[in-house]
């Protein structure tokens, strides 16, 4: 019987710094591994003994590219342990900078990393190269889009800088946002153009009956609030994600990974979103996913670049429904009392849920923390999918393996993704 | 706007990696009629900040084993020069250049002035050698996109913005790679 290790090597210029190992014995998946080596960045230590107020900022260092799902978990979670109540122009503000980071996480990932996987091309450059250059024009325009409003709202594109507990340093001036408008409006097409073309993929035909988590809210698509829910029957308050799961450590990654409190592995992002929450969706966001045969009940992961599309198009609309509804408050941010306390929120960062909890002493200092990033949930799923898809490809090559791993594992925008499309898989003989 | 701008990429605050936000500040003293960025490697950026221009000066530096300080001047117009792509900026700078020209299109003028650096230590300042560079260079960006008639006086501009008779630097201090 054939016996075959895949070993994925080293990633560079990387959040994150992972490698897979699979072992194959003949149709079989013995071994599916998702090692993440990079050394622990210890940030939740990190911030024992820094001030309350800076963890939106520390924390927003995780990561270059969803800088503000770690600065809205943090301050969700600050207000929630001082039971401070922000005003309805910081919400729609907040909102809005989330929108942002969306566009510009999704499309970046969907077309500048994912999209060559589906035509068999090593990078966007040769995508472009290849006669597709209006589709990476376009990613790029919207792309530039989501740019602008981190960039308008957060003070700069990457970590923004205009975030605080109760609310933010500085409020957008109406004029600013009427700008911005101008320029998501011009941006949907060019979305809606991008999402049709991910629609027109050849999609690999695998799908798993997936647990899906994610926030759901009666009245909006959810970014910042809402209740925790699952595909199988989960419903909580966002800060009680510790009685339903759980972090473990396996010897192969740095990172630590999540199950439920059975021991199930799990799956959050945009196909959880979808799935609790299609129909809050934007008018021309669910029109697309029609468009393109995606409804709540898909279960394919290769589908996720058109559903990181959809929701990107949600996102610009979103957007420009926030900007016309938006009246400045009077106030930039609610006052904050510190008190000890614990507080902990989640909101949905690009990638899926983001949980945050910290505990906090009367002098306003952090004493622990907690961070619950969603790669570290789908890490277990990821594992999963390689186990389920691989034997399907068992008389395959090696190439063949290869790309359909690869593939898989780029379906969840891992945050290895940030600097690199290319996986280099290295195969070693058993 | 001026139809021609200066690009620099690096970050201040590491070494010599600083050596073409430092030509914007001379630049911004000598009064050069263009306009002057500091910008991440970003294509969107990228594009954004040469839409448009007659002559556009990208500045950075480099490693090669050359003598630091060394100057080195290529043009992009049609191709980029075949050097190593690695970047501690995010995106390489000439893929970010090769995305935008394949996609857009570069300027009627469009050359990479390279610094050669001694290193980019953490915290340091510019090399001697890379601050006499940063003299010469200014001069050489000046003789090719003119000068402004009333430069301010030196040393009293700040770092991130500044509005000067003719140039501008805009654009704060780039995040670092992601």
């Amino acid at each position: 019987m054939t016996e075959r290790r895949i070993e994925v090597g080293l990633l560079t210029r990387v959040e994150g710094e992972g490698a897979v190992r699979i072992d194959m014995r003949g149709d079989k998946v013995t071994r599916a591994e998702f090692r993440i080596f990079e050394p622990p960045r210890f940030f939740e230590a990190l911030l024992r003994g820094r001030g309350y107020e800076e963890a939106a900022d520390i924390t927003s260092r995780i990561c270059g590219i969803c800088p503000v799902a770690y600065q809205m978990s943090a301050v969700h979670a600050m207000e929630a342990a001082f039971g401070v109540g922000i005003d309805p122009s910081v919400r729609l503000v907040r909102r809005l900078l989330y929108c942002g980071e969306w566009i510009e996480s999704h499309v970046l990932h969907a077309i500048l990393l994912h999209a060559p996987d589906y035509l068999g091309y090593g990078s966007a450059f040769e995508l472009a190269a290849a006669g597709h250059e209006g589709l990476v024009r376009d990613a790029l325009e919207v792309k530039e889009a989501g740019n602008r409003i981190v960039s308008v709202v957060g003070g700069r594109e990457i970590h923004p800088i205009n975030v605080r507990v109760g609310g933010f340093w500085k409020l957008p001036e109406r004029r600013a946002l009427a700008a911005l408008r101008e320029e998501l409006l011009a941006a949907i097409p060019k979305a809606v153009r991008v999402l049709d073309w991910t629609a027109s993929l050849d999609i690999p035909d695998h799908a798993r009956d997936y647990t899906l988590v994610s926030l759901w809210h009666p009245d909006e698509y959810p970014m910042n609030e809402g209740r925790l829910r699952s595909t199988a029957g989960l419903d909580c308050a966002n800060d009680a994600w510790r009685d339903h799961f759980e972090e473990f450590q396996v010897p192969h990654s740095n990172a630590l990974q999540a199950r439920d409190r059975e021991g199930g592995e799990y799956l959050v992002g945009p196909m959880a979103r979808l799935a609790l929450n299609f129909g809050r969706l934007s008018e021309g966001a669910r029109e697309a996913a029609g468009r393109a045969g995606l409804g709540p009940d898909c279960r394919n992961p290769f589908r996720t670049i058109t559903m990181r599309m959809v929701e990107t198009l949600h996102a610009l609309e979103e957007a420009v429904r926030l900007i016309e509804a938006y009246q400045p408050g009077e106030r930039s941010a609610a006052p904050v009392e510190p008190r000890a306390g614990v507080g902990a929120a989640a909101t949905e960062a690009p990638r899926g849920t983001l949980f945050h909890r910290y505990e906090i002493d009367g002098d306003g200092l952090i004493t622990h923390a907690q961070i619950v990033p969603p790669t570290s949930q789908n890490q277990p799923a990821i594992e999963a999918d390689l186990r389920a898809f691989l034997p399907s490809l068992a008389g395959r090559s090696e190439a063949e393996i290869t790309h359909l791993a690869e593939q898989a594992i780029r379906n969840y925008d891992p945050c290895i993704s940030c600097a690199t499309h290319f996986l280099d898989l290295r195969f070693l003989d058993a | 706007m001026h139809d021609a701008v200066v690009i620099a990429v690096g970050r201040r605050d590491r070494g010599d990696d600083g050596a073409g936000p430092a030509l914007l500040d001379r630049l911004a003293e000598l009064g050069a009629m263009a306009d002057l960025l500091h910008l991440r490697p970003d294509p969107g950026d990228l594009h954004s900040a040469l839409a448009g221009r007659r002559v556009a000066i990208l500045v950075d530096a480099c490693r090669s084993g050359e003598r630091p300080g060394s100057l080195r001047d290529y043009d992009l117009t049609m191709a980029s020069p075949p050097a190593a792509r690695r970047a501690s900026h995010g995106m390489p700078l000439l893929d970010a250049v090769d995305l935008v020209r394949g996609l857009y299109g570069l300027p009627p003028k469009c050359r990479l002035l390279a610094v050669e650096a001694a290193g980019f230590d953490h915290g340091s300042g510019l090399s001697p050698d890379v601050a006499d560079a940063v003299d010469t260079l200014a001069e050489r960006v000046i003789r090719q996109i003119g000068r402004g008639a009333t430069p301010p006086p030196s040393g009293q501009a700040t770092r991130a913005t500044r509005a000067v008779s003719s140039g501008s630097v805009s654009g704060a201090q780039p995040p670092p790679g992601t």
